[in-house]
């Protein structure tokens, strides 16, 4: 099996990675048997002298195969993904880690609720481009634009979403390895698209208490 | 009464074989091949401008921050010393996208094959409306005119992508590009009138001027495909024309069309945008398999060519 994509910590990862393969087998197959079909074509019916061109009117049984062959493989392959997505994108599980993350040009604002546990209010603890999460926990994103759309792109966890101003949009996800991921901005939003970056910090436990106390705690007044 | 119309239909006849003057033979003509060279000509000299933004692109990422040979004289901030920055490189694949989809694929592929074409192998002497296959070429050229005018405004030209996705585009703050991107959009709304008129005048003249005996299944796989192509321009283009003029609004008039902060949806942009993308990417494939289809069959012998392609 070919690894060419980057290393998936994602709880969901795997059922994306699986219909991609999936697809990439089927696509890949389809290409070689086209591609051979082709030069077997170009050199059977060559030019060859006293050879007569003839007439077909086409063959309908032929024609019903590779009308129902590829129909029938999308509407499998619909049906397949649709749970994926639902559980990806609908079926948001509950958690006590939710965060708020706001696109701007060009950074990404990452929201932690304050002592008062909520987020969205005015103690919230903000950092710019830098989301630290715990290791096999599940991490609930609100995500928010102030100005144009962005797009909210973890390559390593298998999820992308566009943050759209004007709505918050619920996203999750679950990373099962400690590590540092990148999470650049996936939409044209401007001069600075292309430096816009921020970087996922999965810890262990331990380590994500010691930075939460360091980071989240009540300052002292 | 009647002799005089007939000698006037005579007299008409006979004027329509005198010698036509250098401006109605190769400006303002009315004949279909012509027109057809004329979009052909358009569409290589976009091609040269659109291929240059290409390989501006190409030597950037081959070479990032490296001085574009040639490109030293144009100004800053647009480039610094032929070193390409950020906001000009945005520009560019904007550009270039925008230029070889609208003004290389469609007026060759559509404009040059479908006026060339179809009236020879339908078997008729023009199409069906002359006047308006001119004035749908000098429509055309005039959009040209204002994308092209669009690189010498303050601001540069316009540089949210060819996707052109609001809120970036619905707003000069977000891009700092101000004229750039309302000539873009002016732009592609004139050339949706174009088109549209070029793809009354096809539709019209293949369901309506077919010589005796041409019936549509007899018809050549190339007009077939420039038929469908035609019909896609006639439902696709006037919705991209309707989102372009809410964009206008929203630049230049203060609506909020696709503004969150007055009550507007950047997500409709997008379902408008891709009503038309969706069957665009067909009008641009479409008239290049017709034509494959068609020469597949003579030059191969014995295969089924045309079956395969279609």
């Amino acid at each position: 099996m070919l690894r060419w994509l980057p290393e998936d910590v994602s709880t969901f990862g795997q059922d994306i990675d699986s219909l991609f393969y999936l697809i990439y087998y089927i696509t890949g197959v389809t290409f070689i048997l086209v591609t051979v079909l082709m030069i077997w074509f170009l050199i059977q019916y060559r030019h060859r002298e006293g050879r007569r061109a003839t007439y077909t009117h086409g063959n309908t049984t032929l024609e019903i195969i590779w009308t129902v062959v590829p129909a029938a493989i999308f509407i499998t392959l619909s049906f397949m993904s649709v749970s994926t997505w639902a559980r990806v994108k609908r079926n948001a599980p509950d958690s006590d880690y939710e965060l708020g993350v706001t696109g701007k040009q060009f950074n990404w604002e990452v929201a932690y609720p304050g002592p008062d546990g909520k987020l969205g209010t005015d103690d919230d603890v903000k950092f710019d481009n830098d989301l630290h999460v715990p290791v096999n926990k599940v991490v609930r994103v609100h995500l928010a634009s102030r100005d144009v759309i962005h797009s909210f792109y973890l390559p390593n966890l298998r999820l992308r979403q566009d943050a759209v101003p004007g709505r918050t949009i619920l996203v999750w996800f679950e990373a099962t390895k400690p590590g540092k991921y990148e999470l650049p901005c996936s939409q044209l939003c401007g001069f600075g698209h292309s430096g816009m970056k921020g970087w996922l910090y999965v810890h262990t436990p331990e380590e994500y208490q010691k930075w939460a106390a360091e980071n989240l705690a009540p300052k002292p007044q | 009464m009647s002799d005089t119309v007939a000698a006037d239909a005579a007299h008409a006849a006979h004027a329509h074989h005198e010698e036509l003057g250098f401006l109605r033979t190769y400006v303002f003509s009315t004949d279909h091949k012509m027109i057809g060279r004329q979009f052909l000509f358009l569409g290589l000299l976009m091609l040269l401008i659109g291929g240059t933004l290409a390989m501006m692109i190409r030597w950037e990422l081959a070479w990032p921050e490296t001085a574009v040979p040639g490109f030293k004289w144009i100004p800053e901030p647009y480039m610094y010393d032929g070193i390409i920055p950020p906001q000009t490189y945005n520009a560019l694949f904007t550009m270039h996208a925008t230029i070889m989809i609208f003004f290389v694929v469609m007026p060759i592929m559509v404009g040059c094959f479908g006026n060339f074409l179809i009236p020879l192998m339908i078997g008729t002497r023009d199409m069906a409306f002359p006047k308006l296959n001119m004035l749908s070429f000098w429509v055309g050229a005039v959009a040209g005119v204002v994308m092209l005018a669009s690189f010498l405004v303050p601001g540069g030209p316009a540089a949210s992508g060819w996707t052109a996705y609001a809120t970036l585009s619905a707003k000069a703050q977000y891009t700092g590009v101000d004229w750039g991107q309302d000539l873009w959009i002016i732009s592609l709304m004139i050339l949706g009138v174009s088109s549209l008129m070029g793809s009354i005048n096809y539709i019209t003249t293949i369901v309506n001027m077919r010589a005796p005996g041409m019936t549509y299944f007899r018809m050549p796989l190339t007009v077939w495909s420039l038929f469908i192509t035609a019909i896609l321009l006639l439902l696709a283009l006037p919705v991209l024309t309707a989102a372009l003029a809410m964009l206008l609004f929203d630049r230049t008039l203060g609506t909020s069309f696709f503004l969150p902060e007055g009550g507007g949806e950047p997500l409709l942009w997008q379902h408008m945008f891709w009503f038309f993308g969706h069957p665009e990417v067909y009008i641009l494939v479409l008239p290049a398999m017709g034509v494959t289809s068609e020469l597949l069959s003579p030059f191969s012998p014995g295969s089924f060519g045309a079956i395969i392609c279609s």
